[in-house]
């Protein structure tokens, strides 16, 4: 019998004692793994969604940048206008190398297409289009033809059907992008023809009919030029055409991510205190233990045992209730989570995305080691003290 | 084998109390012997016990195995000589209630190195059996009478095959015919060759020694 399997034991036999230390440290790791992945996940969310939009800037109406942030992070459609003319504006300016225009609109309400009430439609301009072609030729290994769509995660045709009817015209739905967390996910994307086709079917067939106006647009995706400095570029366009407001994609999202930081902060704090509280709690079980094991360790030490075995005994039940207790916690939030994602992410406002792998094995590591830590901590004193006790007096009691 | 010099343990109570329950204590136990020391309670059995296993250190003198000074030792060298030489039988409940009798048994044996898992469950289990407890190898202290629990504790002193084996009060809270069971078994292991240090308040048990002693005011009185 190894001092692990004794560990084992012990832990066994002192059921309510193991009992509480373990759902102490399950509850706090749970409670840690849910905050760090519901934010990892809405910051991962983020960068995919736009890594998924594939530009350096967006250029949108003055006033519209809530509205569409909104629809980007969220699916919320939205109908935002701005002239044509300034997409040449915006591609004149030096250091863009790419200027491509997209439309904005949305589907009828309740529409059998869709799992939300109302779909976001994205129309872009394949002759200039750079975010949407790339995937397209990657994976069609061709463009979207007239009629030919491509949706978001959540976008599917529905059952019974072969296409997904919108304003009474139907169209073929080619393949879906990969899940992003974010509105993208609930979008539909289409090609200026389609659109238009689309347009025109819409005055004979649908309930309600769809205007597309030559002359708008909604946003102007930009890509500099390699080298060239985004910021500056922003600026420029700013400067040089009026009337919109030109976003760069890191600072996309801002308000969202500084909200994000303060839930982040209020979460590190409260899961800070709550260790706090853990830990004195545990370390307290601990001492309460090791009064109630004094002749049961001294008895090990007449036994043959050294200071150090019974030290390192202590610690070993420690060590096995701590890593148990954090992989458990950990099993039970990333479960939960991954169930009701969905509800979690509509409930709390925010886009969400499960982390990598890799990201979910160092988050893991992590918590379990942390947890170790913790709890070996909180077990050290309790240990040095059974380890050092007069064995005389603690066989008499 | 083990031998006191001239041993005499203080324990200090307050700044101005101390007790003294082992005074000048000289006694010499050659290999294979059965020594029995009576006394009342509280006369300083069990800390004369607790010297010669090196659970305490003498306050003046030296307390001996094979020659070697136990005060000289360090603790992972006494706990070695522990587990390598010395089985203990405690006065008392000293079983570990959440392991299995067998378990229990096997104990020591992970504090004795070069012993392989094997070889200690077969040794466990032919002592378990020895003592008459085979059928209950794998219940809990908790489901065994007072005089079981005695013979558990006795299969686990014999688990490392000590030179001596330290009992205190052995047979306390055992009836009569236990009590008788419990010393033939002891007296059987001794004639194998292991010396036995027993400390009782039970007269009865003087009949059993090779040497009796009686223990007074920390004292060591020869009986026979």
């Amino acid at each position: 019998m190894q001092l692990i399997r004794l560990a084992l034991k012990n832990i066994r036999g002192s059921g309510f004692r193991s009992l509480a230390i373990f759902l102490a440290v399950m509850s706090v790791a749970a409670f840690l793994v849910s905050i760090t992945l519901i934010i990892a996940g809405a910051q991962y969310s983020l960068d995919s969604g736009l890594k998924r939009l594939g530009a350096d800037i967006l250029v949108v109406p003055e006033g519209a940048e809530t509205k569409v942030e909104t629809a980007l992070l969220m699916g919320k459609p939205t109908e935002v206008w701005m002239p044509r003319d300034n997409l040449q504006k915006v591609a004149s300016i030096p250091g863009v190398e790419a200027a491509s225009p997209q439309i904005f609109l949305a589907s009828m309400y309740n529409s059998p297409c869709c799992s939300v009430s109302e779909m976001f439609i994205v129309v872009y301009d394949p002759a200039t289009d750079f975010t949407l072609s790339p995937w397209l030729e990657k994976n069609l290994g061709r463009s979207l033809a007239l009629g030919e769509v491509i949706g978001g995660t959540y976008i599917f045709v529905p059952a019974g059907s072969e296409y997904v009817r919108l304003y009474g015209y139907d169209m073929t739905l080619k393949g879906n992008l990969e899940s992003t967390g974010t509105g993208i996910d609930q979008t539909l994307f289409m090609a200026l023809d389609t659109a238009q086709a689309m347009e025109q079917v819409s005055a004979t067939a649908a309930m309600e009919e769809i205007y597309i106006n030559p002359d708008d647009i909604s946003a102007i995706m930009v890509r500099v030029a390699p080298g060239v400095d985004a910021h500056r570029v922003a600026i420029q366009i700013g400067k040089d055409v009026t009337g919109v407001v030109p976003i760069e994609s890191p600072k996309l999202f801002g308000a969202f991510r500084n909200q994000m930081n303060g839930l982040l902060w209020g979460f590190f704090a409260i899961t800070v205190i709550v260790w706090a509280v853990a830990m004195g709690l545990i370390g307290l079980v601990f001492s309460m233990a090791a009064n109630e094991r004094r002749r049961e360790m001294a008895v090990l030490r007449a036994l043959g045992g050294t200071r150090n075995f019974i030290f390192r005994s202590v610690l070993s039940e420690a060590i096995l209730l701590a890593l148990s207790g954090a992989v458990a916690g950990i099993a039970v939030a990333a479960s939960s989570l991954y169930l009701f994602k969905d509800l979690i992410a509509g409930s709390l406002k925010m886009p969400f995305l499960f982390p990598s792998i890799p990201s979910f094995i160092v988050l893991f590591s992590a918590i379990v080691a942390l947890a170790i830590v913790t709890v070996t901590l909180s077990a050290l004193i309790p240990a040095l003290r059974l380890s050092r006790q007069e064995l005389a007096i603690a066989m008499r009691e | 084998m083990l031998s006191f010099h001239d041993v005499t343990k203080e324990f200090r109570l307050d700044e101005a109390n101390t007790i003294t329950p082992v005074h000048n204590v000289d006694l010499k136990i050659e290999r294979g012997e059965f020594i029995v020391i009576m006394g009342r309670s509280g006369t300083g059995k069990t800390t004369l016990l607790n010297l010669a296993a090196g659970l305490v250190r003498p306050t003046s003198g030296r307390v001996m195995i094979d020659n070697v000074d136990l005060a000289a030792m360090t603790d992972r060298q006494i706990s070695s000589l522990r587990s390598d030489k010395i089985g203990f039988i405690f006065q008392f409940p000293s079983l570990l209630p959440s392991l299995t009798v067998k378990d229990n048994v096997s104990l020591p044996a992970i504090f004795r190195n070069g012993q392989g898992s094997k070889g200690i469950d077969q040794r466990a289990s032919g002592l378990i059996g020895m003592l008459g407890l085979a059928e209950k190898m794998n219940v809990y202290p908790k489901q065994l009478s007072a005089g079981e629990q005695k013979r558990v504790v006795i299969a686990r002193s014999l688990i490392n095959s000590p030179e001596l084996v330290l009992a205190d009060e052995p047979t306390s809270d055992l009836d009569s015919r236990t009590e008788r069971e419990v010393m033939d078994i002891m007296r059987d292991v001794n004639l194998k060759g292991v010396t036995f240090l027993i400390v009782t308040h039970s007269l009865d048990l003087v009949a059993f020694a090779t040497r009796a002693f009686e223990m007074e005011g920390g004292s060591l009185k020869e009986l026979r």
